[in-house]
This record gives structure tokens, C-alpha cells and sequence, in this order.
């Protein structure tokens, strides 16, 4: 077994990151998010982390990605066209999608299901992350349908035969976005 | 061979609570409490360290560990702040650790 480094870099994320999430509203979506309060959700009882506040906010944004409509594009034009004339009470209300339940298994399945991108015996990697080259690479050895809470959806996630097991970690498994191919041969 | 011994009470009232148990940390907890690589916590829990990176990603790269992922982090926090008070017969049986860890140094810091 390699030995691994005891220390790492724990630098905080650069001001302009914090900027950037307070100029396009995230620091305050996530604010609002850690003091919600109504009927349905308190925040003060659910105790929740840091990275549960962020991806509630992910989560959001994503549903807001995928909800947009041309009547509401329309209202929220009017809005930066007319911005004198309106108050933030006039905007339209959302109404988002309901998310796909965890503990239910999408009824389309496996019918209306995306083929799987990756088959037995594909060599991949896991894509690298923004500030990190390091990544893993390996061979697809299966796969299976999962709730992937980060789209609130059913996706596929695949089995990885590590190529690097010295660490004595064999296999892992990875959600279909995260990973790509490797022209490499196809096992064996 | 043996007959399997029949559950008391007391069985079952184990078994309902390791089954029930929230027994977890999460990864951003555990490695705030220690000085401690990505890589030995992909260690701690069989995961590659790509995927280990993942939970602590923000927004659009941030993935959820597993609950036995959470549960692995808090057995090892468990034992990193109470080994020493666990009697080294009964860990032997729990890890079949084939020599016993030097007691912490009261000189060193705890957490």
C-alpha cells in the first residue's frame, strides 16, 4: 500500500468565487435557503449541513434551468425592460417540477430509460474536477439504475474495475456524467 | 454442525437498533476534525479518491456520499477518539489486529 500525504491544501475558495456567488444571487438563495421557514419546512428542525444547504441550492437552480417557459420569459423581460415600474412583489411565482421519489423506480423504466453510454469492458476515467489534474481511470465491469440526488433523478451508475488498486480499493462505482472514455483497447 | 441459536429478546432489540442506528459523519465534519488526505479517506471508506474529491465539490460537482460511507467515517472517528479505552482482547476480535497501536500521547492533541 502507497503511503498518502497526512496534509493538503485546505485553502478557502477565492474572493472572486464569493463574489461571484453574491453578484448572481447564489450567497442569497443559500441564505434564504438556511433561514426558510413556512408551514411545510422549517429549516431550524432539519439541522442541515453545509453541503445539504448547497446542494438544496444546486437543486434549485437545475429545476429553474429546466422549467423555463416562454410565458415566463416573457413576464421576467417585462421586468428588466420596466424595472421602474416594478417591485419584486410582481413577479411571477414558479412553479417547479415535481422530483422523481428515490424510493420509487420510475415507471418508464427500463423502457423510456437513455441507453447507457458505457459498455462491459470500456475504459474510463473519471472527468477531472476544476483546480485538481488528478483522476482515476478503469475498466466499466457493470452497471445499474440509481437516484442520483444531485439531478433529483434516476441515472446510470457504473461499476469501475480500478486501475490503480494500489491503495487496495479495487472497484468503485461513478455516475454516467462523471466519467469518459479512454481510447484504449477494449478489455481484455 | 451446530443448530443456530434462536433469538431472545435481547437479540432482537440489538438487531432493531444497529438496524435503525444513524450511526454517520459526513466527510466535510470528519475532515474538518483532522488533518487528513483525500486519499486516507478513500481508504477509510474502499472509494477511489475521484470519487472521495467529489464530496467535497460545491454546486454542480458536489456528489453525496452513501449512508455506509457516512458509517465507515464515524466508526473510524470512533475509534480514532476512543481506541484507547477499548480492551485490546475485544478489539482483536472486532479487527483481528495482529499487533496493538501505541495509547495516544497525552502530550499530543486530542482532535
Amino acid at each position: 500500500m502507497t503511503s498518502t500525504p497526512l496534509f493538503i491544501d485546505r485553502s478557502h475558495p477565492s474572493a472572486s468565487y464569493q463574489q461571484a456567488l453574491c453578484d448572481f444571487g447564489i450567497a442569497e438563495l443559500i441564505e434564504a435557503l438556511s433561514n426558510f421557514c413556512d408551514p411545510d419546512f422549517d429549516v431550524g428542525r432539519m439541522h442541515l449541513e453545509e453541503q445539504e444547504l448547497e446542494h438544496l441550492a444546486t437543486l434549485l437552480i437545475q429545476q429553474l434551468c429546466v422549467s423555463l417557459n416562454g410565458k415566463m420569459m416573457a413576464g421576467y423581460l417585462n421586468v428588466v425592460r420596466n424595472a421602474d415600474a416594478w417591485t419584486i412583489t410582481d413577479l411571477p411565482r414558479l412553479e417547479l417540477k415535481p422530483l422523481q421519489h428515490l424510493l420509487v423506480l420510475p415507471k418508464s423504466f427500463p423502457h423510456q430509460t437513455s441507453a447507457p453510454r458505457f459498455l462491459d469492458g470500456d475504459s474510463v476515467c473519471w472527468l477531472s474536477l476544476p483546480n485538481c489534474s488528478q483522476t482515476d481511470r478503469g475498466i466499466v465491469i457493470g452497471r445499474f439504475f440509481a437516484f442520483a440526488s444531485h439531478h433529483g433523478q434516476w441515472e446510470w451508475k457504473y461499476l469501475i474495475w480500478l486501475k490503480d488498486t494500489s491503495s487496495g480499493v479495487l472497484a468503485d462505482t461513478a455516475w454516467e456524467e462523471d466519467l469518459e472514455s479512454l481510447e484504449e483497447e477494449k478489455y481484455p | 454442525m451446530t443448530r443456530p441459536r434462536p433469538l431472545s429478546d435481547r437479540d432482537l432489540a440489538l438487531i432493531n437498533l444497529y438496524a435503525n442506528c444513524q450511526l454517520g459523519l459526513s466527510p466535510r465534519r470528519f475532515y474538518a476534525k483532522r488533518e487528513v488526505s483525500h486519499e486516507a479517506i478513500a481508504s477509510i471508506c474502499s472509494r477511489s479518491p475521484s470519487t472521495v474529491r467529489r464530496w467535497f465539490g460545491k454546486g454542480k460537482h458536489y456528489r453525496a456520499p452513501s449512508s455506509d460511507d457516512l458509517r465507515h467515517l464515524a466508526l473510524m472517528d470512533f475509534l480514532l477518539e476512543h481506541y484507547d479505552e477499548v480492551p485490546p482482547d475485544l478489539f482483536d476480535r472486532l479487527c483481528g489486529s495482529p499487533q496493538r497501536i501505541q495509547p495516544q500521547n497525552p502530550d499530543s492533541s486530542s482532535t
